[in-house]
């Protein structure tokens, strides 16, 4: 399976002198989703945010091979990195059509409007992700799953290869979390996006939904690979300080919490 | 980069340094320092004014007063020395022949060329709210005198607070400033004098509100006295309760300045007009308040004669707009004429000065020239004669008019260049 | 719903300017109005009225007007580019310290500098104040939104203190009065063609720059962290829209003084009303700010024989119209 991203040896350190990220390297296949598991305050936001850019590392990140990612002027990285954040609601109450158009902005300079054309594409993503309903409401209108899905449908009219996404279940209930998150493996099955990197704090949801695993703790990556490989009762356990239960039912991962024996 | 920094931090630092440091003097308070020692030396100034033993004489001599407030000031003997915190008060002392009572003056003082310069040099204690009290009572007065943009009345609490007598002596009308001036005469003990000025006031008054009421009604003029400095900023400002007002009403014109601004006539000071107000009105003659400084003068014609729009109007059509200065001369300043309005001798001065530019002929017996110098000779200063001069704005030019050493009515065109 | 308003935001702007060159404390009828305009155009073909209408109507309504509609445009449209890239919707024009830094100017060249035109120093006090506003923020706090407003904020403070300094060292009495009369906004004083000219050519080119980037503010406003994932410089971005509507603001504060609220409370009114996206927001804040200007000027003209102050008209206009249009639609926000 070809590699999407590579990431080499990324360190960061915050301007106070506080290191949030030490020697972390990971592979992304073509296809895959690979889930940044850790606790609060790991650092896994943090590699999103060092991968797009927001902040900026010490190490080498290779896009679709070559490293290219220090030569890459920020519009040609928003072409190839799509960014879902955290839902959360914009100050202005946006139009749900015009805040998915906003995704074009990697195709305009600072003068230039978002075309019809481009205004269709909306319309696709959005019947794709079956959210059309709510194209002409406005953003503050939306509950919290809505939003999240919107947020994807914005990625996608972005034309990203690649999907970063922060915690894109935090604050919603299990239905809409799983409609997420089985929304972004279809998307992936069906190519329109290579392949996704997601942060999440659940180990139940990592196992079900992940192709690749990598454990994050105190800014290090301390396992990488296959779940069944990485979601080991004893490594969640040294994570989180608290006793999983792993078992695999019907072909599925299955980690459960069990308390904090 | 690094340098640009440093530079930068340097040049904020000291501002916020500069401006912190002047907030503190700013919003320093005397009374913090004082408040303590006014507790203990108002006992004592309770037994400066009731000596318990009085000869019959002594008694006598005792000088009671009456100041603005309605507050009685007793004072055992005239006053010998006085801190003047009040607009043109120490013009008056002057004029009273008792310079060398006042010992501490106000801020604007040192820049009034109608007082001698003795006593512009002397200490400078403050204003209105920013009165250092504590040089104050180190200059010992006998009598502080406050007036018009002189001292905010917790001040004046603060002041007493410490045994000086106050004499709030701040005019709002022709009586008020007649009598405060005899109020000042008892106080220094030059009633006489005080007498003088009070009657070649009432007289040079008179003279004009009689000549007045010769003027046929159908002679009489529509007149409006606006703020020359608002005309700067594109504003009319017109007066309607102010001496300027009443002197233009004294000498015979029709005020039309009430009806401009309608219910504002409440107002004490000036209304702001719209310009249409005025050209519906179309005076046949406008004064214009500006400071005694030519460059100002300049200024305020420019504004007009380059303004397009005042060119309709009855007055400047015919010539008769005229500048009447006001407030102090700076010494300081280059370029000046004579002002020739303010509390005291000189509303007398100006209100001769409106009355001429008014009606030229009813008038033509008055010499506010040979007033303004007995005024000087009073005070003790001089201005060449260039500088007593009334300005006009014509469609020509701005003109000024004065009297020569000869003795000759001189007539010339001003250059709007400085 | 929404194109109802546009409509409505749209003719606001030629009927108002109409109207207003109708209205005025010296009687002057309709048609002798038109004839006065028209006789400046063709001479030839117009007769004209008597010389007293046509100069008011030429050399004072006229520009009087246009210098009322311009001064709303621009603090409308200032307004709500900055509330875009602060993300902040109680944003107003004011907040970069400019209004502090003029009224310091004007302070300085009434109390000092009797020679210099007072609006050159305001000008003058106006640059000073956004620049040492933009330095601390782009050098110290890294060009941050929090970083702006703070330095805004002090510089506003910076400003008062030097305007009370300055008040403090004031030797002549009667200018400090000038001073505080100064501060008070009004339209008149910008009422003369040349300062309408060079307001109109500076605010013009202005709003053309901001009304170009309509698109790219609605990015901004979404966050420093998303507006980098799709490809924007927020910083640089940020600082030069600061730095567009500062000098546009500050070529109005130094004519006009300071007039509040409509930079604030006209895009608020214009995004309840058509929406929040930029590309309506800045347009129809400019429109109905100048109108609404237009109207307010004419009220503080015509409404009684002294002119009330345009900053208490503003106020009393816009507050109750914001209070309905919120009732209507409570919940959009959040």
């Amino acid at each position: 399976m070809r590699v999407v991203v590579k990431v080499d040896g990324l360190r960061y350190a915050y301007p106070a002198g506080v290191k949030a990220l030490e020697d972390v390297s990971f592979d992304l296949h073509e296809g895959e989703i690979l889930t940044l598991l850790g606790p609060n305050g790991s650092g896994k936001t943090t590699i999103l945010k060092c991968l797009l850019r927001i902040l900026k590392p010490f190490g080498a990140v290779y896009i679709d091979g070559e490293r290219r990612w220090d030569c890459l002027k920020q519009r040609e990285l928003a072409k190839f990195f799509g960014y879902v954040p955290q839902a959360h609601y914009p100050t202005f109450p946006y139009r749900v059509r015009d805040y998915i158009a906003m995704g074009r902005a990697p195709y305009h300079g600072m003068l230039s409007l978002p075309s019809k054309v481009e205004y269709m594409r909306v319309e696709e993503v959005a019947k794709m992700l079956d959210i059309e309903e709510l194209l002409d409401r406005t953003v503050a209108e939306l509950s919290g799953g809505q939003l999240q899905m919107v947020l994807i449908a914005r990625t996608l009219v972005q034309e990203a290869k690649v999907l970063l996404l922060d915690e894109p279940t935090a604050h919603l209930d299990v239905s809409n979390a799983v409609k997420v998150l089985d929304a972004i493996r279809e998307i992936i099955k069906k190519g329109i996006v290579k392949a996704a990197v997601m942060t999440l704090h659940d180990p139940t949801l990592t196992a079900l939904y992940s192709d690749k695993v990598a454990l994050v703790k105190d800014g290090r990556v301390v396992a990488y690979g296959c779940p069944e490989k990485v979601l080991k009762s004893d490594l969640l356990n040294s994570i989180y300080g608290v006793s999983f239960d792993v078992f695999k039912r019907e072909n599925r991962l299955i980690v459960l919490p069990l308390g904090t024996k | 980069m690094k340098s640009n920094k440093t530079i930068l931090a340097l040049l904020v630092l000291s501002v916020l340094v500069f401006s912190v440091l002047s907030a503190g003097c700013i919003g320093e308070k005397p009374s913090t320092a004082t408040s303590v020692s006014s507790k203990t030396l108002s006992t004592q100034s309770k037994v400066q004014t009731t000596t318990p033993s009085k000869t019959e004489k002594e008694t006598a001599r005792k000088i009671t007063m009456t100041d603005f407030r309605g507050k009685t000031i007793e004072l055992s003997k005239p006053a010998e020395k006085t801190v003047i915190l009040a607009a043109y008060w120490p013009e008056i002392v002057v004029a009273l022949g008792k310079k060398d009572a006042i010992v501490g003056i106000d801020k604007a003082t040192p820049y009034n060329l109608y007082v001698p310069e003795e006593i512009r040099k002397k200490p400078v204690v403050g204003c209105w709210d920013s009165v250092n009290v504590e040089e104050l009572a180190s200059l010992k007065p006998d009598v502080v005198i406050a007036g018009y943009y002189g001292l905010s009345n917790s001040v004046i609490e603060q002041i007493e607070g410490l045994g000086i007598p106050v004499l709030d002596l701040t005019p709002e009308s022709f009586e008020d400033e007649i009598r405060a001036i005899e109020i000042m005469g008892k106080a220094f003990g030059a009633e006489d004098k005080a007498r003088e000025i009070v009657d070649f006031m009432k007289n040079r008054r008179k003279k004009i509100i009689n000549l007045a009421k010769t003027i046929p009604d159908k002679k009489r003029l529509k007149a409006v006295f606006i703020c020359g400095k608002y005309l700067l900023k594109g504003e009319i400002l017109v007066y309607v309760n102010e001496t300027y007002a009443k002197s233009m009403r004294e000498a015979g014109a029709i005020d039309i300045g009430p009806q401009m601004s309608g219910e504002a006539t409440k107002f004490r000071f000036g209304v702001k007009v719209d310009f249409e107000e005025l050209v519906k009105h179309d005076p046949d003659v406008i004064l214009l308040t500006t400071s005694s400084s030519l460059k100002t003068i300049r200024q305020i014609a420019n504004a007009i004669i380059s303004d397009p729009k005042w060119h309709v109007l009855k007055a400047y059509k015919t010539g008769r707009v005229y500048l009447v200065p006001y407030g102090y001369v700076r010494p300081q300043e280059k370029e000046v004429t004579a002002a020739v309005f303010g509390w005291g001798i000189r509303s007398v001065i100006g209100r001769e000065y409106v009355a001429k530019a008014l009606y030229p002929d009813v008038y033509k017996d008055i010499d506010w020239i040979a007033d303004l110098e007995y005024m000087f000779k009073l005070y003790g200063v001089e201005m060449p004669k260039q500088a007593y001069a009334m300005f006009r704005i014509t469609p020509k030019g701005l003109i000024k008019e004065y009297v020569d050493e000869s003795g000759k009515v001189v007539t010339v065109a001003v250059s709007l260049e400085d | 719903m929404r194109s109802l308003f546009k409509l409505a935001i749209l003719f606001s702007v030629p009927i108002s300017l109409i109207i207003s060159i109708f209205l005025g404390r010296y009687p002057v009828n309709p048609g002798e109005a038109v004839r006065a305009i028209l006789s400046i155009a063709t001479p030839h073909l117009v007769h004209s009225p008597p010389e007293t209408v046509k100069t008011i109507v030429v050399l004072y309504r006229l520009p009087r007007v246009l210098a009322a509609a311009i001064t709303g445009a621009a603090l409308a449209v200032t307004g709500a580019s900055l509330q875009s890239i602060l993300r902040n919707p109680l944003v107003d024009t004011y907040i970069l310290g400019i209004s502090a830094g003029a009224g310091f100017g004007a302070a300085l060249a009434i109390a000092f500098l009797p020679p210099v035109p007072i609006e050159f120093v305001a000008f003058l006090g106006a640059l000073m104040a956004f620049f040492i506003t933009f330095s601390i923020a782009m050098l110290w706090g890294k060009g941050s939104v929090i970083a702006i407003v703070l330095s805004g904020v002090i510089v506003n403070a910076l400003f008062q203190a030097g305007l009370s300094l300055v008040k403090y060292l004031c030797p002549d009495p009667y200018k400090l009065a000038t001073v505080t009369f100064w501060l008070m906004g009004s339209i008149g004083a910008a009422a003369f063609w040349n300062k309408v000219l060079r307001m109109g050519i500076v605010v013009t080119l202005c709003a053309v720059l901001l009304y170009s980037i309509r698109w790219r503010l609605d990015i901004l406003s979404l966050g420093d962290e998303e507006a980098v994932a799709l490809g924007a410089s927020p910083i640089k971005e940020r600082a030069m829209v600061v730095a567009v509507c500062a000098m546009a603001v500050a070529t109005i504060v130094c004519y006009t003084g300071i007039i509040g609220w409509v930079g604030l409370l006209i895009p608020h009114i214009v995004r309840l009303t058509v929406g929040a996206d930029n590309r309506d927001v800045l347009p129809y804040s400019m429109l109905l700010g100048a109108s609404f200007m237009v109207v307010a000027d004419d009220l503080a003209r015509c409404l009684t024989s002294t002119e009330i102050p345009i900053g208490i008209l503003t106020t009393v206009m816009v507050a109750p119209f914001y209070v309905y249009l919120l009732k209507r639609s409570a919940g959009v926000w959040r």
